[in-house]
């Protein structure tokens, strides 16, 4: 890989905890792109393995988790940096906007000097940072007056929805180039959620051009993502640019058709369980279109017209890889 | 800030006030008739009734308890705690005499915590499950189960006797208070890296932390800029309640190192129920304990926001 490469390329990645009972597989053999001045959505259930994706490619798993496989972007291996040049790496490369804003800030520090951490990892000088800093929290909707009352605040003293916009500054403070958002509109209300959605296209136009957006908020990826990713039990199953419109994975149908605008008919059956094994297709159990075949083998990728999937009901097109 | 200080000075009035009056109370539930005891102090004397009579006059005895507590109240107030049964020399000067190196000790010990202790705890959680992780919590257990009398016999031994470094006992600079304050501090430095390091682990799991360790900025900075500040709040009140503790316990020591200390003056009180001095011991206590509670208040305050403000949104 001579050229540098920005899209994040996951190749076979591994990620499993080991438990009494054996392991559980949180991330099975996953192979995605995701790319460069894009934005990736990647949606399913609670559980599906998600959340453990987007931190593997941050390199902030827990230490007990254990990963296999590749994560390459800018002709590197993510997953065999020394931890210190990973740490580099985030931040000016690769920012989060964590879930739970009202957690993720630190409770005994002032905001101001949250921020101004990240900001500072730009290389700028400081009086440059603090300007960049009270520049960013205007432009995400903080009135000019009370700037710098915000940044001498403590967490605690903010609005949910104060703190969810400081959350996003911090994440884009340090001018990242990829921007992962875990769950951004996880636990809100439908005010905040609307709040939260206008903050993400205003990193989207503004801020940065990749994101990668790990969400259960279909609606949120509808509206946001160029490109949407479907996981269902560690596994991607459906991939393209008009994945919710055109849904192909009886999973992906089932999941819009719970919508409630779509007839809110819940799903069969429950989702799977960690550490349960798999014979054929892993939502067979599930799925009304089930047949001996899927009970029985893998269905690999197939491709579709914008996208794969990987469900033998579109075998009859091409197979890819 | 401020008016935090002053919320938490008022309501130490009354639990000083508490204190006098159980050192008070002390005095006057204890056998024996002080004025009988002071006149008889030589055992050689015989006491008539007049002699008596007279002494508890001048003592103040015969008035009602409350306005006997007022008037003992208002002489400690001004410094004067009576005189000791034993040899008639003023409580509240022996007291002042001996409380600097009491407090020199307390104060070394505390310096051991803080130093060994914190950063131990510090350390040990860094290399969580790594084996200076495990050396550190070998050591710790050895210095819990450690009786600081033994401690401080085997330290003498080792530096003092076979090696010659440093001295068994007595008052000089602070190498003579390098024993002592270990032994003082071994059990509550234990206490504190184990505190210090599950502390610093609870804070490790927190969302911000990995928050803080998303933005990209160094290891150093997100384990003391981040980390620690949350994690040493119960750590100080830990320390602070144990400052009680190595005040209280700090007689065996100064028995050990021969060091004139209040702890080896009431010590002796003790055994010739000289209750004046223990009245005295007790107030001066009391008050430093209330002291060191009050400055380690203040200091979770100023670590910790929520404390200060009340907790109130914007």
């Amino acid at each position: 890989m001579g050229v540098q490469n920005n899209d994040i390329i996951l190749k076979d990645l591994v990620v499993y905890f080991p438990v009494r009972q054996g392991i559980v597989k949180a991330v099975d053999h996953v192979s995605a792109t995701f790319q460069f001045g894009k934005i990736t959505g990647i949606i399913g259930e609670s559980g599906c393995g998600k959340s453990v994706m987007g931190m593997a490619v941050l390199g902030l798993l827990p230490q007990y988790a254990k990963a296999e496989g590749q994560i390459l972007y800018q002709g590197k291996d993510l997953r065999m940096l020394s931890p210190s040049d990973m740490r580099k790496m985030r931040g000016t490369n690769l920012g989060l906007i964590p879930q739970n804003p009202a957690d993720s800030l630190n409770p005994v520090r002032k905001i101001g000097s949250q921020i101004l951490e990240a900001a500072l990892l730009t290389g700028e000088k400081k009086q440059k940072s603090r300007e960049n800093m009270d520049k960013m929290l205007i432009q995400f909707g903080f009135d000019k007056n009370i700037v710098h009352r915000v940044e001498k605040a403590y967490a605690f003293e903010l609005s949910g929805g104060m703190q969810q916009r400081v959350a996003a500054v911090m994440g884009v403070a340090s001018k990242p180039q990829w921007i992962l958002a875990d769950e951004p509109s996880k636990g809100l209300d439908l005010q905040l959620r609307k709040q939260m959605y206008k903050t993400l296209q205003q990193i989207k136009t503004e801020c940065t051009d990749s994101m990668l957006i790990i969400t259960h908020d279909l609606i949120l990826a509808k509206t946001l993502c160029d490109c949407v990713m479907v996981m269902y039990a560690g596994q991607i199953i459906e991939i393209g640019e008009r994945t919710l419109d055109q849904p192909k994975h009886p999973y992906t149908q089932a999941l819009l058709q719970s919508l409630p605008e779509n007839g809110f008919q819940p799903m069969k059956g429950k989702a799977p369980s960690p550490g349960e094994n798999f014979e054929g297709c892993r939502f067979a159990p599930r799925c009304s279109y089930a047949k001996e075949e899927c009970r029985k083998s893998v269905p690999g990728y197939y491709q579709t017209e914008n996208g794969m999937v990987r469900c033998f009901r579109y075998a009859g097109s091409k197979k890819s890889k | 800030m401020g008016k935090y200080c002053i919320k938490r000075l008022i309501s130490a009035v009354p639990v000083l006030l508490g204190i006098s009056m159980i050192a008070f109370i002390l005095g006057i539930i204890t056998p024996g008739d002080p004025a009988m005891m002071a006149l008889s102090r030589d055992g050689i004397s015989e006491v008539t009734e007049e002699q008596l009579e007279e002494k508890r006059e001048e003592l103040g005895l015969n008035d009602p308890v409350a306005v006997q507590y007022l008037r003992w109240l208002s002489n400690a107030l001004r410094g004067d705690l009576g005189r000791s049964y034993a040899d008639n020399t003023q409580v509240s000067g022996e007291l002042l005499r001996r409380l600097p190196v009491t407090l020199k000790l307390s104060a070394c010990s505390l310096i051991c915590v803080i130093i060994f202790g914190i950063a131990g705890g510090i350390w040990s959680a860094s290399k969580a499950g790594k084996a200076a992780d495990s050396c550190i919590k070998l050591i710790t257990n050895l210095l819990l189960s450690f009786p600081s009398f033994w401690l401080a016999i085997i330290l003498i031994i080792v530096f003092a006797e076979n090696w010659k470094i440093l001295p068994t006992n007595g008052m000089g600079g602070i190498r003579h208070m390098i024993l002592p304050s270990i032994t003082l501090s071994a059990a509550t430095i234990g206490m504190t890296v184990r505190l210090m390091r599950s502390s610093m682990l609870t804070e490790f799991g927190k969302q911000y932390m990995l928050a803080a360790n998303a933005k990209g900025i160094s290891r150093i900075k997100v384990l003391f800029a981040h980390a620690l500040p949350n994690a040493i709040i119960p750590v100080i009140t830990l320390i602070g309640n144990y400052m009680g503790g190595i005040l209280g316990g700090s007689f065996v020591v100064e028995n050990i190192f021969s060091l004139p200390g209040i702890g080896s003056y009431v010590l002796g009180a003790i055994h010739s129920r000289d209750y004046p001095v223990i009245q005295g011991y007790v107030l001066v206590m009391g008050f430093t304990y209330v002291l060191i509670s009050l400055v380690i208040d203040l200091l979770c305050a100023m670590i910790q926001p929520k404390i200060r403000l009340g907790g109130k949104d914007l």
